[in-house]
């Protein structure tokens, strides 16, 4: 992560940067590209909101990364919504977010895993799948594969899945 | 076929006239208006009784017309008679329609005068709006005819205020620079606007075989 691009993009000087970054748990002196998820999603029914710090490559749409809703199904949004908010919003100062968000990619596809301490569908919390036709996933995945944030598993592993409900 | 979005709309109100069983509001839209009015009626009897003691609830009792007759009432309107008639919701929106709802149904009332057995139409079918502009929803309507192969002239015969032009064509030309920076045609940007029909994040189940597609 290039720090001065990043000062530049977020329009601050280097006192507001520094803080920016300690305030955002980032990484103050070599800042890490990351995932974070709201706890409770504005704007309609049943979406998630993913924001994404990271400003390498060209897929980002924020300035400082990438951030879009996805529609999700209601059980997640319930499930974040019980959730304690841990992060503050990269676009703002409000608490509401919370991290542990890994994109793994298996040879079925992508999964987004959040990592809780709270049972969601699985035990160490939330596993999704990533839907391959959604342009806006297409987006979110080139955004992230620019800034190393998708971690393959190697060929032959298979995608966990959750046993469905009786 | 007809031979412009006038004369196209003009017959769809004279087929609505003709068919007073396709403009019965259904239970569904009728049930939650009706309880909109209920609540109005109660709110109001709230500012009345207590209008003597304080003013508390005098501005929320002011409801209106348009607050038991939203925009998604007249969304759902559209939509409703649109798919009944087998037309465009603009065609549908281009009528003057007034609502007649009570606790044992509800019917749509399509507002035209009568000459001998043809109802006659077009007082008020208005095109131009107070300031003599082409109403906007008349243009929709005009593209949507096109578009439906409902219209044979697709040469529209009226001005629109320029206001209005300017701002279609700054999306117009927003939506093409979109397309050019992210490779994509213009349907496939509009097309990624929308709310998709199927998770965008999904649980993967045992049985889910979608994945291996």
């Amino acid at each position: 992560m290039e720090i001065k691009t990043l000062q530049k993009e977020l329009g601050m000087t280097d006192g507001q940067i520094t803080k920016w970054l300690a305030e955002h748990n980032v990484g103050k002196d070599e800042p890490q590209a990351t995932l974070q998820i709201r706890v409770t999603a504005t704007g309609g029914l049943d979406l998630a909101h993913i924001q994404g710090f990271g400003n390498r490559g060209s897929h980002g749409n924020r300035p400082y990364g990438f951030a879009d809703k996805f529609y999700v199904e209601s059980n997640l949004v319930s499930w974040l919504g019980e959730r304690e908010p841990t992060h503050l919003s990269f676009a703002s100062e409000q608490k509401c977010y919370i991290r542990g968000c890994c994109l793994i990619e298996y040879d079925e596809g992508v999964t987004l895993q959040i990592e809780n301490e709270n049972a969601g569908n699985v035990a160490s919390g939330y596993l999704l799948a990533l839907n391959k036709d959604s342009m806006k996933v297409k987006a979110l995945l080139a955004w992230a594969r620019e800034n190393d944030l998708v971690t393959p598993v190697g060929s032959g592993v298979k995608m966990p899945r959750v046993p469905k409900e009786e | 076929m007809h031979n412009s979005v006038v004369e196209g709309i003009d017959a769809l109100a004279v087929t609505m006239l003709k068919n007073p069983d396709k403009l019965i509001i259904p239970d569904r839209i009728k049930d939650y208006t009706v309880a909109k009015i209920k609540l109005g009626e109660s709110l109001f009897n709230l500012a009345k009784q207590t209008g003597h003691k304080h003013a508390g609830w005098i501005d929320l009792a002011g409801g209106s017309y348009g607050d038991i007759y939203d925009n998604l009432f007249w969304y759902d309107t559209f939509v409703t008679l649109s798919e009944r008639f087998d037309v465009p919701m603009s065609w549908v929106a281009c009528i003057d329609i007034y609502p007649v709802v009570g606790s044992l149904g509800g019917q749509w009332a399509v507002l035209h005068e009568s000459e001998g057995e043809v109802p006659k139409m077009f007082k008020n079918f208005n095109i131009f709006d107070k300031e003599g502009n082409c109403r906007e929803m008349i243009y929709a309507a005009h593209l949507d005819g096109v578009e439906r192969g409902l219209i044979s002239n697709i040469h529209f015969p009226f001005d629109r205020p320029d206001v209005i032009k300017d701002w279609t064509n700054e999306a117009n030309n927003h939506l093409e620079t979109m397309a050019e920076v992210l490779d994509k045609s213009v349907e496939e940007v509009l097309e990624s606007l929308k709310k998709p029909t199927e998770h965008e994040l999904y649980t993967p189940y045992e049985d889910d075989d979608s994945l291996n597609k």
